[in-house]
């Protein structure tokens, strides 16, 4: 059963390590995103959208309940999105490198509003089992 | 398939794997926006836009892109 874990220190929040891409498999991005059990929706900056991913507008949602009120967000449909997986492999005197290994977990045409931050919604959350430890360790699992 | 993200020691310090290093750079930038550039330096500025702007000017692509957790209490971002 594929998964993935990722940890998180006392008081902050779940981030995950996400890969944007085609559905050619071509890579646009990786990036940390916030795992967010109160959006309904996936986020994606504004910012990388205009300059590197060039999503067009799919629609807007006219009425979002924030923390600051109530507003409108326009969304575009992601290609792929898939979470990886986070392994150091070596630490040199100069250099240390990581690896970013891709997992089985992705989704395909995922809808995703223009925000602020990198940010992994429910209907991205919905199609995993996922868990939470009191030692601070989510895992996103498929069957 | 998986990609690798080469990062300076200088930014890394003493750091043993990915997250610590990521925790290591939410406290150094607590609060902007951090990239991780294919050459292993790292550049952060508030403004996303600006992070952009200074990896073209460097010719360089972004490996890895994060905004740094802000320090105390979180409510809405």
């Amino acid at each position: 059963m594929p998964s993935v874990e990722y940890r998180k220190r006392p008081g902050s929040p779940y981030f995950a390590a996400l890969r944007i891409e085609l559905g050619s498999g071509e890579v646009l991005t990786q990036a940390r995103a916030l795992v967010d059990t109160g959006a309904t929706k996936c986020v994606i900056p504004r910012e990388d959208n205009e300059r590197l991913l060039h999503f067009s507008k799919a629609g807007c949602d006219g009425k979002v309940d924030t923390a600051l009120g109530e507003a409108s967000y326009d969304w575009v449909v992601v290609p792929r999105m898939t979470l990886m997986m986070k392994r150091e492999i070596n630490i040199g005197p100069l250099y240390v490198t990581y690896a970013l290994e891709e997992t089985d977990l992705s989704l395909d045409n995922v809808e995703a509003w223009l925000g602020d931050d990198y940010m992994i919604g429910m209907n991205f959350i919905d199609k995993f089992d996922v868990t939470m430890s009191k030692a601070g360790i989510m895992t996103f699992r498929r069957d | 398939m998986a990609t690798t993200i080469q990062v300076k020691r200088e930014h890394a310090g003493d750091t043993k794997d990915f997250d610590s290093l990521l925790y290591k750079l939410d406290e150094e930038y607590d609060g902007k926006w951090v990239a991780i550039l294919e050459n292993g330096d790292v550049i952060a500025d508030q403004d996303l836009s600006r992070v952009h702007a200074m990896a073209e000017e460097k010719s360089v692509r972004i490996g890895f892109l994060f905004r740094a957790h802000r320090r105390g209490q979180l409510f809405f971002r």
